[in-house]
């Protein structure tokens, strides 16, 4: 299969909690091509997870508009997320052990995570899924025999066991020695590059990061800013809003009135002063 | 697909809940395989124990049963009566035929009659043993006994000359053999045993011989026989199933003869056994679900709350299967087949179990009285085990699988205040507490009243698990105030863990469960026990014959003069069964050998006879009487019509009489002295024989008169002297202590003792009737201890040993009479000695009523008996009606009750391994957590240990408490009994022995169990422990 597209619009998310509503995503816009790499960066309580959530359709959007390839996500039933979770979208959650039935080994694991899939789709072999890992040697080994970065790996394979269009992973480097990350990390850009597949994943770790071709970091749950290859770049919402590089806020505290100008192609913001201003 | 590696993954869990389920499914099954061995055991026990009341004794008689040559059916026609369907469970027919006969030897004379019976039976032969001579073979030869051979002088060859009583026939009979039966008491006799008749003449009876066994073809001839067929349930064969039409009919047998045309009668007391088997059944269907069901509930309680921990475990596995994209139902159906296999497992498992438990109880218990049957209500019983099981898996898991993903992701699964008192428990509390009404309103018997317990101790629990997460807070804060750190850490852990309330819950209804188990046993064998020394009376009783008061009373003192081994007894029994019987006892032995003697009465001192005044006791041939009269008036009584009645002669004398009592066999006299004539102031010596050289007491003086001289007179009788060969004067007492003895009827005229110097003035109206007065040894009217059931008025009596009215004055009677506890009056035996009289045979009992110690002298007692000449047999031993009572439906039922016990203890030791296996973590994290900031592992060690050792001791005294409370409740419902048991009240009083020492034992065994699992956990409260994870 090849890679599904996420295209988000006004994207949001509000929890419930002791009575009070917490805007976890207010209104994120991105949009995300069939078989792009992408990273979500951002400090913890941005949003990120959340994000992810949606897009696995674990949770289910308050507002806005979310599109997983051909789903529609704000609009599916239960049993329409059961068939994509079952089919299209693989998800990787943070702590390989999460991911995994804890008796079962490598391949067994593959296994149980293609129950689900629907009758029409040609499945990978588990074997074939673990040697797109690297884990075709333990396929059936138990996973208390193996390091933590086969562990990941195998959370990884669980992940893509039916290839899906969209692998969603939140963190799956962390906790992981500097070794163990680069083979994880490997073994999802080897997945990336011969399947297609979409992949949106979480990190904190800035080394991953700047091998991604394209991170979106989220901050107070808008998108801050998008990275390619390196450089960070502010993004212009679908309202026309601009969130400003932490630098730029420095200068610009909340509710400064700033003049914006065209000059021969550059856009100049100008601090006005104001009233009883400094 | 992966179901094999998931249970070897977890095979403990699986292991737990198999074993759960095991305990459902045996109780589920064992429970209506017991009551139906139960059943099966007592109506076998019964049939086998009375074959004789439980026969059919059908007897046909000839159609003119006074003259005449008609015969009977023959034998095989009352086969007609047997019912085709019971004829596989009756024993084959037993045929017979006899005639009863007067006969003679052709040498004696024709008056001779000797009464016997001509016999034959079925297969009769081989059950003799033949000491000469043969079986009879052929017509009008007979076989007679060895008793009869030394009586009457029979032996083989001789001619006997019968008639038939009352019909015309008879004929010459040659002896051919003299038999003895092998056992009399055999079966096959259905008493109908031929020896025991053998006689010479006893006045009234004549007489008399064994039967005079024959060949079949001797009733060929005319001998007006009749025919008889005998059988019997065979108790092996019979089921309980077969009770309803057995009863039927036996009650429609005598109707079918007629409608047959049969002049036959049934004798058979069957439809009583019936009854009583019905009855025990009753028994059976009520404390066995007492018992097992009460502990399958409570499994499947535990069951629940295993799942419920062991579906929370699987949360992580659900939300992976939900992320893979398996819907909710698909990864609960998975989880369903996963924990519902060691469910179903264990559920079958347990019907083997049940099965196998069977197969011990009956071979040990029920002494393999109980075929092997498989009734409907087990496969039932297992069935409706295995759903409710299923069940809860299904329930179980459906509250976990429709929780969404992200709740399903989450570490710790949201809860709601753990203080509140939730909505499933609020509920649980409410049908509890409904069922604890309706089981207290409903007054009938059935499973809900047995429930009151588990509901009272589930109720309370509850409600004190909620009352005691803000307790233990308050507790925490306060020993933190204080400085102990333990107790504040572990009452802080109790707060905030809402599991508590369910450990609180199991284990006070294990514990209810436990001590209304223990009370449940204790006092039905409490009461078994009683009953049992009620109905037997004491120890044991020797049944004596006797026809004298004074040779029984010296017998019994030659032998145990101060009465270490028993108290004796007479029983005078009225002709009519509504009228009171009179029980005569020595208070003082009775209270110290009878059982609960000394409880009968209060009034004990009252009962006895009177110390003073002494008897006034002769030895002499004769008596003499100086007396004289005082002016006397006549005396007209007046008619019923008022007329005046027709002029009479003068009145010529008066004539003395005494009573007195024999001191040698206890029989009362009357002597009569030669008429005293009425001449005023003339003292006149009156001599009369007496026969008391072997001594007499005088009872009583009276006037009586002449035959031919009856008119009524009116004056005093001076007697000056009284004496007698042994003593020239004897002292009659104080007027005072000579009372008038109560005469029935209107106007039979008066007597009363007046005191004139030394001598007795007695002032008489007498209208013709012998008037008399009784001298103070014996009371007037005589103290009694009456029966409840019968209406005491003041007009009351009582047989005295020659069967004449004994007035009565009630006493205040305590509790049930022993062994006589209905129309009964218990009077004192020496009262009734002193007022003597000829034991009446026919109506008089002579028992010896033995303490422990006589009962194991019952041998050497009957042996010094026999020496006296009195025959005494062993005729009640409590021990046997206790051992009876144990084979009662009830007894057998309740001895379930240790399994209660054993299986409330483990299941809520399983309770609380599950709470600690789930719970286990986090605890360890949490000390783990509170050592690193400094907490000493001493100080967590304590936390850990008493913080579930505490609620746990409070659940075990509160449950302990409800069962108690329970116990009294529910067993009043509880048929320990088949019978009321008339007087003799239920003693359903807590038996706090056991209570206390229930109580003691499971706070030790469950805090233990609490002690050991905390000490588990706070060794593994490790540092490792916070990191730990699956990376």
């Amino acid at each position: 299969m090849s890679g599904l597209a996420i295209s988000t619009t006004g994207l949001v998310h509000i929890y419930r909690a002791h009575g009070h509503d917490v805007a976890a995503l207010s209104g994120i816009g991105i949009t995300v091509r069939p078989g792009e790499l992408v990273g979500l960066l951002g400090p913890s309580g941005a949003g990120k997870s959340t994000l992810l959530q949606l897009c696995g359709g674990l949770l289910t959007p308050s507002a806005g508009r979310l599109q997983i390839g051909e789903h529609n996500v704000a609009t599916m039933t239960e049993a329409e997320l059961d068939r994509m979770r079952a089919g299209d979208v693989g998800i990787v959650l943070q702590g390989a052990g999460r991911n995994l039935i804890p008796y079962l080994t490598p391949a067994d694991n593959v296994r149980y995570a293609q129950r689900a899939a629907p009758r029409d789709r040609q499945l990978p072999s588990p074997a074939d899924v673990l040697e797109l890992v690297g884990l075709r040697e333990h396929a059936d080994a138990a996973l208390t025999s193996l390091t933590p970065g086969q562990i990941q790996l195998c959370a990884v394979a669980v992940g893509i066991a039916t290839f899906p269009g969209l692998l969603l992973a939140d963190e799956p480097t962390s906790q992981l020695d500097h070794h163990a990350r680069d083979e994880v990390l490997a073994a999802i850009r080897t997945i990336n590059a011969e399947t297609g597949m979409t992949v949106l994943l979480i990190t904190h770790d800035p080394e991953v990061a700047a091998t991604l071709p394209r991170t979106i970091t989220i901050r107070d749950g808008r998108i801050a800013s998008e990275g390619r290859s390196g450089e960070e770049y502010a993004v212009v919402a679908s309202d026309g809003s601009l969130p400003l590089p932490p630098h730029v806020a420095e200068l610009l505290p909340a509710g400064t009135l700033v003049q914006v100008t065209t000059d021969d192609g550059e856009i100049r913001l100008t601090a006005v002063e104001q009233e009883g201003t400094q | 697909m992966f179901l094999p590696q998931a249970l070897r993954y977890r095979w403990s869990q699986a292991l737990v809940l198999a074993g759960i389920s095991l305990l459902i499914g045996t109780c589920a099954v064992f429970a209506p395989w017991f009551a139906r061995a139960v059943e099966q055991t007592v109506m076998t026990e019964t049939l086998a124990g009375q074959p004789l009341t439980a026969a059919w004794q059908l007897e046909a008689r000839p159609p003119r049963s006074t003259t005449g040559a008609a015969t009977a059916a023959k034998p095989e026609d009352l086969d007609r009566l047997i019912p085709a369907d019971l004829r596989p469970i009756f024993t084959p027919p037993s045929y017979g035929l006899y005639a009863d006969v007067n006969w003679r030897r052709p040498s004696d004379p024709p008056q001779q009659q000797i009464v016997g019976r001509l016999f034959w039976r079925d297969g009769y032969c081989a059950q003799l043993v033949l000491v000469a001579g043969r079986c009879p073979q052929s017509a009008n030869e007979v076989a007679v006994s060895t008793v009869d051979q030394t009586n009457y002088g029979l032996k083989v060859g001789t001619a006997l000359r019968a008639t038939p009583q009352g019909y015309t026939g008879g004929g010459k009979l040659t002896v051919v053999g003299l038999y003895k039966p092998a056992d009399p008491q055999s079966t096959y006799w259905f008493g109908r045993a031929p020896i025991g008749y053998s006689h010479l003449v006893e006045y009234p009876d004549p007489s008399t011989s064994d039967f005079l066994l024959t060949d079949r073809t001797t009733f060929n001839a005319v001998w007006g026989q009749r025919s008889t067929l005998d059988t019997r349930p065979i108790p092996s064969v019979a089921r309980i199933d077969d009770l309803q039409r057995l009863r039927d009919a036996t009650s429609t047998v005598n109707g079918n003869a007629v409608e047959a045309g049969l002049f036959a009668q049934n004798t058979s007391g069957l439809i009583g056994l019936v009854d009583r088997v019905q009855e025990e059944r009753k028994q059976a269907t009520t404390i066995i679900p007492l018992v097992m069901v009460q502990v399958a509930l409570f499994g499947v309680v535990v069951l629940a709350l295993a799942l419920a921990a062991v579906v929370d475990q699987r949360r992580p596995e659900l939300a992976i299967a939900r992320l893979r994209g398996s819907t909710a139902g698909r990864a609960g159906r998975s989880l369903s087949v996963e924990l519902g296999l060691p469910v179903a497992v264990g559920t079958l498992a347990g019907a083997l179990t049940g099965f196998a438990l069977l197969l011990i109880v009956r071979a040990t218990w029920l002494h393999h009285g109980a075929p092997l049957e498989l009734p409907w209500t087990v496969p039932a019983a297992l069935a409706l085990a295995l759903v409710v099981g299923l069940a809860v898996v299904l329930v179980q898991v459906r509250n976990v699988v429709r929780q969404p993903i992200s709740g399903l992701l989450r570490r710790v699964v949201p809860r709601r205040r753990s203080r509140a008192l939730g909505l499933v428990d609020l509920t649980i509390i409410v049908m509890a507490l409904a069922g604890l009404v309706a089981a207290l309103t409903g007054g009938g018997r059935g499973p809900l009243p047995v429930l009151t317990p588990t509901l009272l101790a589930l109720a309370a629990g509850l409600a004190f698990a909620h009352l005691l997460l803000p307790t233990a807070g308050l507790v925490s804060r306060q020993a933190l105030r204080s400085g102990r750190f333990g107790l504040a850490l572990g009452a802080l852990q109790v707060s905030r863990r809402p599991a508590v309330t369910r450990i609180v819950a199991v284990v006070a209804v294990a514990a209810a469960l436990v001590s209304f188990a223990g009370q449940a046993a204790s006092v039905a064998e409490r009461n078994r026990d009683s009953r049992a020394g009620y109905e037997t009376g004491a120890e044991g009783v020797l049944a004596m014959n006797a026809v004298s008061l004074g040779d029984f009373s010296e017998a019994i003192d030659r032998v145990d003069p101060e009465r270490r081994w028993f108290t004796p007894m007479v029983i005078s029994r009225p002709p009519s069964p509504d009228s009171l019987k009179t029980m005569m006892i020595e208070p003082d032995s009775f209270r110290r050998i009878a059982y609960r003697g000394n409880q009968l009465t209060d009034e004990f001192g009252t009962l006895k006879a009177p110390s003073e005044p002494k008897p006034i006791e002769i030895r002499s041939a004769q008596l003499t009487v100086t007396a004289a009269t005082r002016p006397m008036k006549t005396v007209v009584p007046g008619t019923s019509n008022g007329q005046v009645p027709p002029p009479q002669e003068p009145p010529k004398s008066v004539v003395l009489q005494a009573n007195l009592v024999s001191l040698r066999n206890g029989a009362r006299y009357l002597v009569r002295f030669p008429a005293l004539p009425l001449v005023p102031g003339k003292p006149v010596e009156l001599r009369t024989q007496v026969d008391c050289l072997g001594g007499c007491s005088l009872l009583r003086l009276g006037i009586g008169r002449e035959p031919n001289d009856m008119t009524g007179v009116r004056g005093d009788v001076f007697i000056s002297k009284v004496a007698s060969d042994d003593q020239p004067s004897i002292a009659l007492g104080r007027a005072e202590d000579w009372q008038p003895v109560k005469q029935l009827g209107a106007d039979q005229g008066t007597i009363a003792a007046t005191s004139a110097g030394q001598g007795l003035t007695l002032a008489v109206t007498s209208l013709g009737n012998d008037q008399f007065l009784q001298y103070a040894t014996v009371p007037q009217v005589v103290p009694a201890l009456v029966t409840p059931d019968f209406a005491y008025n003041d007009t009351s009596t009582s047989p005295a040993l020659d069967a004449s009215p004994l007035p009565l004055r009630k006493l205040d009677l305590n509790g049930p009479v022993n062994r006589y506890p209905d129309h009964t009056a218990v009077v004192d035996l020496e009262t009734v000695r002193r007022l003597g009289g000829t034991v009446d045979e026919s109506t008089t009992d002579f028992e010896l009523w033995l303490n422990a110690e006589g009962l194991a002298n019952a041998q050497n007692i009957i042996d010094q008996l026999g020496k006296a000449g009195f025959a005494a047999e062993l005729a009640d031993r409590r021990a046997d009606r206790i051992a009876s009572y144990g084979r009662s439906a009830s007894a057998l039922a309740l001895q379930l009750t240790p399994v209660v016990g054993v299986a409330g203890w483990a299941l809520a030791i399983v309770v609380l391994l599950l709470m600690v296996v789930t719970s286990w973590r986090s605890r360890a994290q949490d000390y783990a957590s509170l050592r690193i900031t400094g907490v000493p592992a001493s100080t967590t060690g304590r936390a850990a240990r008493w913080e579930q050792t505490g609620p746990v001791a409070l659940a075990v005294l509160l449950g302990s408490v409800c069962g108690v409370v329970g116990a009294q409740v529910a067993l009043p419902m509880i048929p320990l009994f088949a019978d009321a048991g008339g007087p003799i009240p239920l003693e359903l009083d807590t038996n706090w022995l056991v209570a206390v020492v229930l109580w003691l034992a499971g706070t030790v065994v469950l805090t233990t169990a609490t002690l050991l699992l905390g000490t588990g956990v706070n060794r593994r409260a490790g540092y490792s422990r916070i990191r730990e994870e699956l990376t």
